[in-house]
C-alpha cells in the first residue's frame, strides 16, 4: 500500500488512471473505512500537495470558487465565506469535532462513504459492499436517517452538501474517461444506484466547488432555529 | 521530507496503513497520546499538527512528513493549562487527559492572544473542547481549569501541591496504562469471535497456527492458537470469544485470526426478552449444570432464585407482603386515585471506559507469571490467576499502575487475561491482548436493561400504605438483577413486596456497573413517588420528607428546602418552545467493606513508602493513602511515596461496591499509628500526635531504616450487618445505608425534543469525606454518567442477527462538556460515626439517582412523565405532539 504525493494535477490524474490508486485528501474517512473493513487496502495518491485544488478565490461577479482541499475548519472560519454563505460556514462549524475539521477537506466531505452503522459494521454485507441486500431496511435505524428513495435507505451523510445544494453550488470534476466537467452538487449523488456513494469514476478528482454570488435582495439565507425565545445557553452537537 | 516531533527531527513511518497515532505511540514510543475510540470522536489521540489540535487516529502516518507535531510530552508539564488541570483536578483516571490538555493548551494560548487574560465562559470552553470525551466525567474541573489558565492564574507554579497525588504523571502523559506496556519481544493477541447468536462449534481449524509448545525455529515466529470454548462447545451470543491467536505483530495476528475456520452448527436463538418468554421458545440453559455455569452480572454473590425456561426468579423480599398485596388489589378494584401503578423501562448502558480491557502476560519462563492488567482488583486477580493455572500465589505478579476507567467492568477475570496467559505460554514470549473499541462495546458487559412495575398506594392521611415492585432484568446470557430488592430499602417499613426476575437471551452478558441495579430502581420508584405527589397535590419534597425514614437523607432534604434552584423553581404550566423544570430524586446504596484490606509502611532510604495491592481507577486511592498516612504520621504528604498496583504487596481492596476508600483508609491509619509508635520508641522527640517537626522526623526515620509495619481493616461487630451478599469474597455489608438526594434543573426544547440539564445539586450523605476535592470530582462525574443514562445512552443490537450496532463512540453517545449541568456537590458528613474513619463509599450512591432526577425535571417542565430511558428526542416529540 504505497502513497505518492504529486504536486500537480496532471500527474495525479495519470497516476490514478494507471495505477488504480485511490485519491486521498485529509484521509480521515479513508482511514476510518480501512479500519472498519469498508474499503480494502489500496495504493493512495495524496492530493494535498496540489496547489490547483487549494484556496478560496472570489470572482468579479461576487461568486466564489472553493478548492476541494479547503479544510472544513477554513470553511467555517473564512471571513468572506461566513459573510457570503453563512449556512455553509455554520454547517461546517457544527460537523464532527474541531480536531477532525482541521484536517478534513471539502472534497473528502462531499465524497466520503456512507456513515450507515450497518455499512461500517464488518458483521454485515450490503449493496454498498458488494452484497445483495440492505440489512438496514429491516433493521434498526435509531440514530440514522432512512429515506426510501432506492435500494439503499441511507442518504449520503455530507451535511456540507445540504448547505451547498441550498446555495446552488456546482462541483468541478477533473480527469477520467468521462472528461472534465461541472455538475450541480446535488448531481454528485445518484440515489438510484446503491453500489456507490457518488458518481465520480475511480480516476476522477473533485477539484473545486463554485458558489454563485449571494442574491443581495433576499439577504443571506438563514439557518438554525426559527423565532421564539432562545435557550439560555447554546446547544451542542 | 522530514518530520519534526516536539521540536526534534523524528523518523517517518514505513509501516503501510499506519495512522499517525500508531506511529507516535508504537514507533516513537510517545505513549502519552492515547487511543480510545479510534474513530475521531473522543479526542484522546489529539496532537498539535503545525500548532492546531488534530485527530491523530484518523490521520495517515504517511501524511506527517513536512509537518511539525507536538504531543503531550512536548508541552513539558509547565504549560499553564497543565498546571491548572492538576490544581483544579480536571481528571480522574487520566486516560483522556493528554488529549484534553493538548487541545486546551492551544485554545488557552489563542484565547489569551485575542482576549488578554480574561475568563472564557462555560459555553466557549465547551465549544472549544467539543471534540473531547471524558468517561469519568471530570468536566467541572476541566471548565474551572481552562478558565483559570486563560485568566493567567497559572503562569507560575502554584504554591500548593495538586489535590491528586498522581496528577503530574497524568497531565504530562507519563502515567503508564496497561495499553502502553509493550515489553521487548512482545507478541500481539487477537480474538476469534462468534458470528452466530447461538451455535454448537463442530470443529475449529487453527489454519497453521501452532497449538502446542513447538520446537526449534518455528517456535519463535509461527502464530500460536488457543481454544477458548467451554466444555459444551456452545456459543450463546454474537461476539463470544471462540479462540485467540497471537503473532509477533498485530497485522500478522489479525491475518492468522481471519484464517481460522470455525464450523458452526447453528442453534435456534432468542434475541430479546419477549422472544425468550414466548411459549415454546428455545431454552438457553436446559440443564442444571448449564444454569449453574451460566454467568452472573451481580456484584458479590447472587440472590438465590428458581428457574422457569429462560426466566430466573423470583427472588422475593417482603415485609407483610400479604397485607401489601391485599391493599393494592383492593385499591385497584376500587379505582383508587391514590394508587400509582405503572411500568418503566431502562435501556442497557455500556461502561465505555476509555482505556479498553487489556492484559500483557509474560509466561516466557517457568519462573513467575508476570501480568500487566487493566483491572479493578489487582490482589484478587493475582489470586484468581494463581488458582486457575495451578500456581503458587507468589508465582504470579499483577501490575496495574493506572487504569483508564473500569466502572465495574474490570473487576473479574476477563477473556483478555485468559487469552494472553495461554498465548504467552505457547509463544514463549510476552503477549499483549488489547480489545478494540468494537470489542469493548460488544463483549465487556453493560448495565442490563430493565422492565419494572411499581405500585404505590397512599392512605387517607397521604402516608404510604403499600408498595410492590416487580422487576425483570435483561442481561443477555447473564443474570443477577436486583432492582426490585433495592427498592425495598426505600421509604420506611410499610407493607411491601419486591420480586426480581431475569430473562436470559442470546445476547452478550452484562457486568456490574456503578451501583448495579440501583439507577433503574431509582428511576422507576422516583417517577412513581413524584406521580403520587402530583395526585395528592403535594410538593415532591414535602412528600419525601414525610415518607422517608432515613435520617441522613432527612438532613439533605433540609438543605434542599433552602436551595434557590429548588425554592425559586418555576411553578404552574409552562409554555413556549423552551421550558424549564426542576426535579428531585432520593437514592440509596449499601455500605460495603473489604475486611481483608491491608496497608504496609516501610522505611526505605530515610523515607516512608506506602504499599498495598490495591489500584487507582481514577477514584484517587493513591491520594487517600498518602493523605491518611501523612495526617496520622504527622509527616508532610510530599515526603511519602505511594506504591500501589502491585500484587506482591499486602492485600488491598478491589475497586467495586464503593469500598476502596473506606476499607483502605482505616488500614492506612492503623499502619501509620503503628509506625508512629515504633518511631517513638527509638526517637522520643516524635510527639504522640500532630505534626512531627522535620528534624525529629528525619532523625527518627534514619534510625528506623528497614522498619516495616502493616495495618489492617477488620470489621468490628457494630459495623457488620449481614453476610447475605458477601459469600467468602473480600466483601462485607456494613451497617447503615448511604443516602443521596439530587436536584436537577433542565431546559426542554419542545420543538426538537432535546433536554439540556442546566444545573444540578448533588447532596451526598456518606459520612466523613477523606479527600474533599477528589470526592467532589467523583460525585460530579457521577452526574455526568447519570445524564448520559437519562438522555443518550442505549446499547442497540440488530434485531435479525443480534450484532451490536452501537459498537463505536459515534453511535454510542456519551455526554460531552456541552451536555452537562453546572454541578454543586454537598456532603452531609454525619451518620457513620460507628465506622472507623467515619466515612463510607460514595462512588455509587452519587450515580444512582441522577437519571431519576432528570426524568422528574422533564416531567415538571413539560407535564409529560417519561416512563422509558433514555429520554430520547423522538420519545419527547411523540409525547408532546
Ligand atoms: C466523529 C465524526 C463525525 C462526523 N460528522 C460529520 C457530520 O456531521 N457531517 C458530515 O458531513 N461529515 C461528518 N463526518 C465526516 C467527515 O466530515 C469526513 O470524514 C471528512 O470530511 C472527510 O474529509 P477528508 O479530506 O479527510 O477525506 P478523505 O478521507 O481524504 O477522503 C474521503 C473519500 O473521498 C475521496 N476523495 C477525497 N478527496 C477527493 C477529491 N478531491 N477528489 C476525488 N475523491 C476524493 C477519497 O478517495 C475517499 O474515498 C464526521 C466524521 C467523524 C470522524
Ligand atoms: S445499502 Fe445503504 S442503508 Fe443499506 S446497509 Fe448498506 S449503506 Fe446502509
Ligand atoms: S482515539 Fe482518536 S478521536 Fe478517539
Ligand atoms: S479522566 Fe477522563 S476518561 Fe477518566
Amino acid at each position: 500500500m504505497t502513497t505518492t504525493r504529486p504536486s500537480d494535477l496532471d500527474t495525479a490524474l495519470s497516476l490514478l488512471r494507471q495505477t488504480g490508486a485511490r485519491p486521498r485528501s485529509g484521509g480521515t474517512d479513508l482511514t476510518a473505512c480501512l479500519a472498519h473493513g469498508v474499503l480494502a487496502p489500496a495504493p493512495v495518491v495524496d492530493l494535498t500537495g496540489i496547489a490547483a485544488l487549494a484556496g478560496i478565490d472570489w470572482r468579479q461577479d461576487g461568486s466564489a470558487r472553493v478548492g476541494a482541499l479547503t479544510s472544513v475548519h477554513e470553511l467555517s472560519a473564512d471571513p468572506g465565506l461566513r459573510r457570503a454563505y453563512p449556512a455553509l460556514a455554520r454547517t461546517a462549524e457544527a460537523l464532527a469535532t474541531p480536531q477532525v475539521r482541521r484536517t478534513a477537506t471539502l472534497g473528502g466531505n462531499l465524497l466520503q462513504r456512507n456513515r450507515c452503522w450497518y455499512l461500517r459494521n464488518p458483521a454485515f454485507d450490503c449493496f454498498q459492499t458488494g452484497g445483495g441486500s440492505c440489512p438496514a431496511r429491516e433493521g434498526d435505524h435509531l440514530h440514522g436517517v432512512a429515506v426510501d428513495q432506492g435500494p439503499c435507505v441511507a442518504p449520503h451523510p455530507s451535511t456540507l452538501a445540504v448547505a451547498l445544494v441550498a446555495y446552488d453550488a456546482v462541483a468541478r470534476i477533473e480527469g477520467g474517461d468521462e472528461g472534465a466537467g461541472e455538475r450541480p452538487v446535488a448531481d454528485l449523488y445518484d440515489p438510484g444506484d446503491p453500489t456507490r456513494d457518488h458518481v465520480l469514476g475511480p480516476a476522477q478528482v473533485l477539484a473545486a466547488v463554485s458558489l454563485p454570488a449571494p442574491a443581495p435582495a433576499s439577504g443571506p439565507p438563514t439557518c438554525g432555529r426559527p423565532g421564539g425565545p432562545g435557550p439560555s445557553g447554546r446547544w451542542w452537537r | 521530507m522530514d518530520l519534526e516531533v516536539n521540536g526534534s527531527p523524528a523518523p517517518v513511518s514505513d509501516a503501510p496503513g499506519a495512522t499517525a497515532a500508531d506511529h507516535i505511540r508504537d514507533r516513537l514510543g510517545l505513549t502519552g497520546t492515547k487511543i480510545a475510540c479510534g474513530d475521531g470522536v473522543c479526542g484522546a489521540c489529539t496532537v498539535l499538527i503545525d500548532g492546531s489540535p488534530t485527530v491523530s487516529c484518523l490521520l495517515p502516518a504517511d501524511a506527517l512528513p513536512g509537518r511539525s507535531v507536538t504531543t503531550v510530552e512536548g508541552l513539558g508539564g509547565a504549560h499553564p493549562v497543565q498546571r491548572a488541570f492538576a490544581a483544579h483536578d480536571g481528571l480522574q483516571c487520566g486516560y483522556c487527559t493528554p488529549g484534553f490538555v493538548v487541545s486546551a493548551a492551544a485554545f488557552t494560548d489563542a484565547w489569551r492572544t485575542e482576549h488578554g487574560d480574561t475568563r472564557p465562559d462555560r459555553d466557549t470552553v465547551a465549544d472549544a473542547l467539543a471534540g473531547h470525551l471524558c468517561r469519568c466525567g471530570a468536566y467541572e474541573g476541566v471548565f474551572a481549569a481552562v478558565a483559570a489558565a486563560c485568566a493567567g492564574d497559572f503562569d507560575t507554579e502554584p504554591d500548593q501541591d495538586p489535590p491528586r497525588a498522581d496528577a503530574h504523571d497524568k497531565i504530562t502523559g507519563r502515567a503508564a496504562f496497561t495499553v502502553d506496556r509493550a515489553p521487548r519481544g512482545c507478541w500481539e493477541g487477537v480474538f476469534v469471535r462468534s458470528t452466530h447468536p447461538h451455535a454448537r462449534i463442530r470443529s475449529l481449524d487453527p489454519a497453521g497456527a501452532r497449538v502446542d509448545a513447538g520446537t526449534g525455529a518455528e517456535a519463535h515466529s509461527t502464530p500460536v492458537f488457543v481454544d477458548l470454548l467451554g466444555g459444551d462447545r456452545v456459543v450463546r451470543y454474537v461476539g463470544q470469544p471462540i479462540a485467540a491467536v497471537a503473532a509477533p505483530t498485530r497485522a500478522r495476528a489479525r491475518a492468522a485470526a481471519e484464517a481460522v475456520r470455525v464450523d458452526y452448527e447453528p442453534l435456534p436463538a432468542v434475541l430479546d426478552a419477549e422472544a425468550a418468554r414466548a411459549p415454546g421458545a428455545p431454552v438457553l440453559y436446559p440443564t442444571r449444570e448449564e444454569r449453574k455455569a451460566s454467568p452472573s452480572h451481580a456484584e458479590g454473590s447472587e440472590l438465590p432464585a428458581p428457574w422457569r425456561g429462560n426466566v430466573r426468579g423470583p427472588f422475593t423480599l417482603g415485609w407483610r407482603a400479604g397485607t401489601a398485596m391485599k391493599r393494592l388489589r383492593a385499591a385497584e378494584r376500587a379505582d383508587d386515585p391514590r394508587l400509582v401503578a405503572r411500568e418503566y423501562t431502562t435501556a442497557a448502558q455500556l461502561h465505555t471506559a476509555l482505556e479498553p480491557h487489556a492484559c500483557v502476560a509474560d509466561w516466557s519462563t517457568d519462573a513467575t507469571l508476570n501480568l500487566y492488567m487493566s483491572t479493578q482488583a489487582v490482589s484478587d486477580m493475582a489470586t484468581a490467576v494463581a488458582e486457575r493455572w495451578g500456581l503458587p500465589r507468589d508465582g504470579v505478579r499483577v501490575i496495574t499502575d493506572h487504569v483508564g476507567g473500569g466502572f465495574g467492568a474490570k473487576a473479574a477475570m476477563t477473556a483478555d487475561v485468559v487469552a494472553s496467559v495461554e498465548l504467552s505460554r505457547l509463544a514463549h514470549a510476552p503477549v499483549r491482548v488489547t480489545l478494540t473499541r468494537a470489542e469493548e462495546l460488544t463483549d465487556t458487559g453493560y448495565r442490563p436493561g430493565t422492565r419494572t412495575r411499581v405500585a404505590l398506594l397512599a392512605d387517607d392521611g397521604g402516608d404510604l400504605a403499600a408498595m410492590s415492585v416487580d422487576s425483570y432484568g435483561d442481561g443477555g446470557v447473564s443474570h443477577g438483577s436486583m432492582a426490585a430488592t433495592l427498592a425495598a430499602l426505600m421509604y420506611g417499613r410499610t407493607p411491601r413486596r419486591t420480586r426480581d426476575f431475569d430473562v436470559v437471551t442470546n445476547q452478550a452478558p452484562g457486568a456490574p456497573f456503578r451501583g448495579p441495579s440501583a439507577p433503574p430502581m431509582a428511576f422507576a420508584l422516583e417517577q412513581a413517588v413524584d406521580e403520587m405527589a402530583l395526585r395528592l397535590g403535594e410538593d415532591p419534597l414535602s412528600l419525601r420528607r414525610r415518607w422517608d425514614g432515613n435520617a441522613r437523607r432527612q438532613a439533605l432534604y433540609d438543605r434542599v428546602a433552602e436551595l434557590p434552584v429548588w425554592a425559586d423553581r418555576p411553578r404552574g404550566r409552562r409554555t413556549g418552545r423552551f421550558r424549564r423544570g426542576v426535579g428531585l430524586a432520593a437514592s440509596t446504596w449499601l455500605f460495603l467493606v473489604s475486611p481483608k484490606s491491608k496497608v504496609e509502611l516501610t522505611v526505605e532510604n530515610g523515607a516512608v513508602v506506602v504499599r498495598s495491592a490495591t489500584q487507582d481507577i481514577g477514584t484517587g486511592i493513591r491520594t487517600v493513602l498518602r493523605d491518611v498516612v501523612a495526617d496520622r504520621l504527622g509527616a508532610p504528604p510530599s515526603s511519602l511515596r505511594v506504591e500501589i498496583g502491585d500484587s506482591t504487596s499486602v492485600h488491598g481492596s478491589g475497586a467495586g461496591g464503593s469500598r476502596t476508600t473506606n476499607s483502605m483508609g482505616p488500614a492506612a491509619a492503623e499502619a501509620a499509628d503503628r509506625l508512629r509508635r515504633a518511631l517513638r520508641e527509638g526517637s522520643p522527640g516524635v510527639p504522640p500526635s500532630g505534626p512531627v517537626p522535620e528534624p525529629a522526623l528525619k532523625e527518627a526515620l534514619s534510625r528506623a531504616e528497614g522498619l516495616r509495619v502493616v495495618g489492617g481493616r477488620s470489621l468490628d461487630r457494630w459495623e457488620r450487618m449481614s453476610s447475605l451478599l458477601s459469600g467468602d469474597a473480600d466483601f462485607a455489608v456494613g451497617r447503615g445505608l448511604i443516602g443521596a438526594v439530587h436536584v436537577m434543573e433542565v431546559e426542554v426544547d419542545t420543538l426538537l425534543g432535546r433536554v439540556r440539564p442546566t444545573r444540578c445539586w448533588a447532596g451526598i450523605a456518606a459520612g466523613r469525606i477523606y479527600s474533599p476535592r477528589l470526592a467532589r470530582n467523583q460525585c460530579e462525574g457521577a452526574v455526568v454518567q447519570g445524564v448520559g443514562y437519562a438522555l443518550f445512552e442505549e446499547r442497540r443490537t440488530d434485531p435479525a442477527t443480534g450484532a451490536v450496532l452501537t459498537d463505536n463512540l459515534e453511535d454510542y453517545r456519551i455526554p460531552g462538556l456541552g451536555d452537562v449541568p453546572e454541578t454543586e456537590v454537598y456532603f452531609h458528613e454525619e451518620g457513620f460515626e460507628h465506622v472507623p474513619g467515619g466515612g463510607v463509599g460514595l462512588g455509587e450512591v452519587s450515580a444512582v439517582g441522577v437519571a431519576a432526577s432528570v426524568a422528574n425535571a422533564v416531567s415538571d417542565a413539560t407535564g409529560w412523565r417519561p416512563h422509558d430511558l433514555p429520554i430520547r428526542p423522538d420519545r419527547l416529540i411523540e409525547a408532546l405532539r
